[in-house]
């Protein structure tokens, strides 16, 4: 189980209540108090805590009999490799993120593990079941990518409120706490002959704002960056005429005239976050958070020793200094741009991309999701379905037989395998002719890359006595393998992908692992693709099949043995599940081919 | 941190709560945080859907039982513990669930429905009773359905299995925040005066290609940044005049219209097309269209609530009648709604874009303020305070005005008594003869219906609770369900996915399941939430899930 949040906290609940034998929680995050409107398994006293931990904790007390094991790390580390995975049944995804989803969905195709894969927004949610030549996979589809702006927009013509919240979130907080070097993913900052000249520009202002940041612990810091950034750079923005022939020109805003105005009107302002603050309230949380901050960097700074990288502070939409002052920043800037001004609950949102999340959808989802794991475990991929939740009246959600793999997609549209490797004696040479020629029958016109690289093909054979450590190979490496032969009749094979796992042998060892011979599959010609893979194509909405026969074995034992759980508490037993360990003495409940529990 | 900076954190509450206010809004939260829940059974589903409500923090809630907790329980229900066993249900579940919200007040009652209904009579009159709302998790024989007091929004649960079912009943339930998609109105083919002389105004020299500064001409930039609202009204006020003073009404008018404008677009440009025009093309189908009233707001205004206001009668129905009067006032809305005031986004220069949400904000202000007269005048004809509606309610009922909603549920009587009226017989019957019967979810119900009949003849033993009485069970549920189908005026009888349910309903013996517990937990507490916080359009009435097949259904029943 990757993420041990909104969704984390119900699946587990329900794998450990539905009798899992050992599940394995995987998240990097701690437990923050917004956190406890739905994540049931935390308190307030687990506040800073491991999800992971806490979870395992209080979950497990429910169930003594299932094996629980979590991992308060990055499902990104090198010690959750391919390897790692394949010892997994099923891997559930509750993730907030498309990187981490992204990294599972191809680890799990690599692995060739079934992947169920569910995320929510408010009520809305969507659970799908991902298998390798099976199913869609995660990326067969393209997934919206979070918008960027323009750096002009950003700069000097800003339209919408967001515009100058990017601004300060990701411009003044960046240049006045933070390293500038840092890219942002909310701005483009790639240069084109129209806004070279801007660019010079921003590069200019944010030079000016590095020299001010030296005055941090200055008693008038704040009057200094205001008149920087909404008087000066305004004013210089204004002088130049050309731009706003056919704008309303901004205009700057005077220090002195607000500090008057503004007199009387108490910090405490930044309280009411529901409320559209004005001019002299945002300039209060202005200097006021500014002032926090600040203070907090002299502190960093007087504690950091010689050598260690100067401290910075990075934008966290929970750090209310940070929030603070992008918020009353941004509105300064809508105030000169004549932009409407937004509460700070508001800009908290959209500069902390929040998404709304509540108890109820993280319920269904996390229910469809091991729903969805039975059918997976007994490899019934037809009867598994991609369900969507919305909170239409008409339906919770409506469930779609699972698609086919995009044959275009890039991810899973390759054949895997993977290998264990001791890199440091292993070589090219032995990739090449004992996995590719001798284990999977490649012929000789076969090119071999690691992401870009080429590492060998017909005409480049100078690696081959390499060892793998010296071309760049890691702890996991995914090596690309195209089939370059001439057009055979049964077609050159599609791309291969292996996972070379590093692993250390003892020296009377083959420093190489030989995979399992198979076919690479050879590429089809577009009339062929929509048989491949036995799954309808283009078929949406089928219709659900009548519910399977309903004729499981009916007893008083059977009952107390699934719904009630024995005397020891152990609940439903999976044989898949306890692979390896054997069904015990005890009743053995399997979920049969029919969806029914039924009792040997 | 050092603990002396002055942090500028709202209330530890808000910051709890900040992901589901983004949901329900303050509005929302306050109405959950006064609701106080009744749970009659603390089973599984029945403590599932509890902490789905306690969670995001309703006022107070107390659960209902008489059982004490046996081994059964601790294996699909997560509320109850090791140490439970032999304790009063009641009691444990209170105690466990109220740990998951210190928030939240938990009460509990060792009792039974029946008992309580003639011991303390009072905890079901509308006018004593603490409960805002009954959550109900069958078993409940019958003639107990029928005594429940309809004032009280109830929920009626069933979870047998992999097959659970919802039913709601509520006195006459109304919302103004439905949470469309957009609230947008645009007003194209209604233009009021300041938004036509703004788009007059605005494309005088349009067509004029500039040739130096200051000649009078449109730049390209400038032309290239003309918000595309004020293109389509432009370019609607031409069409009118080359067609006898009529607007594209058509399909095919409008697909002439959108070349129209692609034909005014220049292309002379960087990229050879302009955004704007592109977005003026894209946004035909959809705005270029009468601003008409809704079937659900004409429903609302022409409720006879809206005609027979008294003393007592709610601010939303006060309000109904004050947008109602704005809408028929010729000097007023003149058969169009108020303004809603919001515009999409849109490529534009930043001051043409605020100019132009001004106009429509100006004119939604404006709208409201009329309504707002309106309120007060209808306020002083009852001998209310004229103010005791504030103006922040009254401008978000005319933002909405357009999506209100009002549902009439149904009685519990007039689907559970022994002769169902007309409307459930033909609900049930068109159900069963639909296209999609073979798979559809209203067998679920009809087995779900012999089992409340088998519970209340048994007085609460559930079918196949042994191994014993398995085949009489199974018989008397076949028996009571065609029965049923009998009384709703359906000869053709129990078909064979009804009798596959029966068997499947008979076969878990009265049992939960925790993972359906769990799922049907949420599905119900997303409905209680949708009542009490009066937000989003909630189910009418009744919600059907298939665990097997992962499907829902849902029927008015
Ligand atoms: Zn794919």
């Amino acid at each position: 189980m990757v993420g041990a949040g909104g969704i984390g906290c119900e699946l587990l609940k329900n794998l450990v209540l539905t009798g899992f034998g050992e599940i394995h929680i995987v998240d990097l995050d701690t437990i923050d108090l917004s956190n406890l409107n739905r994540q049931f398994l935390f308190g307030m006293q687990h506040i800073k805590k491991s999800k992971a931990m806490v979870a395992k904790e209080t979950a497990g007390k429910f169930n003594p009999h299932v094996k629980l094991e979590a991992h308060h790390a990055n499902i990104k580390d090198l010690n959750f490799n391919v390897k790692w995975f394949k010892t997994f049944d099923v891997v559930f995804n509750a993730l907030d993120n498309l990187d981490a989803r992204r990294h599972v969905n191809r680890m799990c195709l690599a692995a060739d593990v079934p992947l169920i894969e569910s995320g929510t927004t408010g009520f809305n949610g969507q659970v799908q079941v991902i298998k390798q030549r099976t199913t869609e996979c995660y990326e067969c589809t393209h997934k919206p990518v979070p918008k960027s702006f323009p750096v002009c927009t950003i700069r000097s013509t800003p339209s919408q409120p967001i515009h100058c919240i990017v601004w300060a979130k990701s411009y003044l907080f960046v240049e006045i706490f933070g390293t500038s070097e840092e890219s942002s993913p909310d701005m483009d900052t790639s240069e084109d002959d129209e806004n070279a000249s801007e660019i010079a520009n921003l590069k200019r202002e944010a030079e000016e704002l590095k020299n001010i940041r030296e005055k941090m612990a200055s008693p008038d810091f704040a009057a200094t960056i205001f008149n920087k950034v909404f008087c000066a750079d305004i004013t210089r923005l204004r002088s130049m005429e050309d731009m706003w022939k056919s704008r309303k020109p901004p205009k700057a805003l005077d220090h002195a005239t607000i500090v008057k105005d503004a007199e009387g009107v108490g910090a405490c302002v930044v309280k009411t976050d529901q409320k559209v603050w004005g001019l002299e309230e945002n300039y209060v949380v202005f200097a006021d958070s500014l002032r926090r901050l600040a203070t907090r960097m002299v502190e960093l700074k007087a504690r950091a020793t010689n050598g260690e990288a100067p401290p910075i502070l990075t934008f966290d939409k929970d750090d209310e200094d940070a929030l603070d002052f992008v918020a009353a920043s941004a509105n300064l800037r809508s105030l000169v741009f004549g932009i409407d001004v937004k509460s700070k609950f508001d800009i908290k949102q959209m500069a902390g991309n929040i998404i709304p999340a509540i108890a109820t959808t993280n319920a269904i989802t996390a229910g469809l999701c091991v729903l969805q794991a039975f059918k997976v475990l007994r490899e019934d991929y037809k009867s598994a379905r991609m369900v969507f939740l919305s909170r239409s009246a008409d339906r919770a959600f409506s469930a779609e037989k699972l698609s086919p793999p995009n044959p275009g997609c890039e991810i899973c549209g390759v054949a895997r395998t993977s290998i264990e490797a001791d890199i440091t004696r292993a070589t090219l040479g032995d990739l090449v002719e004992k996995v590719l020629r001798g284990a999977l029958g490649y012929g000789e016109e076969v090119c071999v890359l690691v992401g870009q690289a080429l590492l060998f093909d017909a005409d480049f054979d100078d690696n081959l006595e390499t060892p793998l450590c010296d071309l760049g190979f890691g702890e996991e490496t995914f090596v690309t393998v195209k089939d370059e032969g001439e057009e055979e009749e049964e077609g050159t094979r599609i791309n291969l992908v292996i996972a070379v796992t590093n692993t250390i042998f003892t020296e009377d060892e083959a420093a190489m692992t030989i995979p399992e011979p198979f076919q690479v599959p050879r590429k089809l010609k577009a009339s062929e693709v929509v048989e491949v893979n036995g799954l309808a194509n283009g078929v949406k909405r089928g219709h659900d099949e009548v519910m399977g026969g309903m004729n499981g074995h009916v007893s008083k034992r059977r009952k107390v043995d699934i719904v009630v759980g024995s005397g020891e508490g152990a609940a439903m037993k999976k044989e898949k599940v306890f692979k390896g360990k054997g069904p015990t003495e005890e009743d053995v409940i399997l979920l049969d081919d029919d969806g029914c529990i039924t009792i040997d | 941190m050092a603990s002396s900076i002055p942090s500028g954190a709202p209330g530890s509450r808000e910051k709890k709560y900040d992901r589901q206010l983004r949901l329900w809004g303050a509005n929302g939260q306050n109405k959950l945080e006064t609701a106080h829940i009744a749970l009659f059974n603390a089973s599984a589903t029945g403590c599932e859907i509890l902490k789905n409500l306690i969670l995001p923090c309703i006022g107070q809630f107390t659960v209902i039982d008489d059982k004490l907790v046996e081994e059964a329980d601790l294996g699909v229900n997560f509320f109850l513990d090791e140490d439970s066993l032999g304790k009063p249900r009641a009691e444990r579940a209170a105690a466990l669930l109220g740990e998951l919200n210190p928030d939240v007040m938990g009460n509990y009652i060792i009792d039974n429905f029946s008992n309580l209904l003639s011991t303390k009579p009072e905890l079901f009159e509308p006018l004593t009773t603490p409960f805002t709302h009954f959550v109900l998790v069958s078993p409940f024989p019958t003639p107990l359905l029928l005594l429940l007091p309809p004032e009280i929004p109830t929920f009626l649960v069933y979870s047998l299995g992999f097959t659970t079912s919802l039913r709601v009943s509520a006195p006459i339930h109304t919302i103004v925040e439905t949470h469309p998609d957009s609230l947008t109105d645009l007003r194209l083919l209604n233009p009021w005066s300041e938004l036509s002389s703004m788009a007059t105004e605005r494309t005088t020299n349009l067509e004029i290609q500039q040739k130096v500064d200051g000649d009078g001409g449109m730049s390209d930039h400038e032309h290239g940044h003309v918000p595309y609202l004020i293109l389509l009204l432009k370019y609607l006020e031409d069409w009118k005049q080359s067609h006898g003073g009529n607007y594209p009404a058509t399909y095919k008018e409008k697909g002439e219209f959108k070349v129209l404008i692609q034909d005014n677009m220049r292309t002379n440009v960087p990229g050879g097309s302009e955004e704007n025009y592109e977005e003026a093309i894209a946004a035909v189908l959809k705005n270029v269209r009468e601003a008409e009233v809704s079937s659900e707001t004409k429903e609302v205004l022409n409720d006879t609530k809206c005609a027979n206001l008294t003393l007592e009668t709610d601010n939303f129905w006060i309000i109904a009648r004050a947008v109602k009067d704005f809408l028929e006032n010729p000097e007023q809305g003149n058969g169009l709604l108020p303004l809603s005031g919001g515009i999409p986004d849109m490529k534009a220069e930043s001051n043409g874009y605020v100019d132009l949400q001004n106009v429509y904000k100006y004119k939604a202000r404006y709208d409201a303020s009329l309504v707002e007269k309106n309120v007060r005048t209808i306020l002083s004809s009852l001998n209310r305070d004229p103010s005791s509606i504030p103006l922040d309610e009254i401008e978000l009922f005319c933002r909405h005005s357009n999506f209100l909603r009002r549902i009439l549920y149904r009685p519990l009587p007039a689907e559970f008594s022994t002769l169902p009226d007309e409307h459930h017989k033909k609900a049930v019957c068109a159900a069963l003869s639909s296209w999609d019967a073979d798979t559809s979810l209203i067998h679920d119900y009809i087995a779900l219906r012999a089992y409340q009949s088998f519970v209340t003849e048994t007085d609460g033993r559930a079918p196949g609770d042994t191994d014993e009485t398995l085949e009489v069970d199974t018989a008397e549920m076949t028996r009571l369900a065609e029965l049923y189908l009998k009384e709703v005026g359906w000869s053709t009888g129990l078909g064979e996915r009804g009798k596959n349910m029966i068997r499947e309903v008979v076969r878990t013996g009265g049992g939960e399941l925790h993972n359906i517990a769990s799922l049907a937990g949420g599905i119900v507490a997303q409905e209680v939430i949708k009542i009490i916080t009066q937000q989003y359009v909630p189910v009418n009435n009744t919600i059907v899930f298939d665990g097997i097949s992962s499907r829902t259904g849902t029927y008015e029943l």
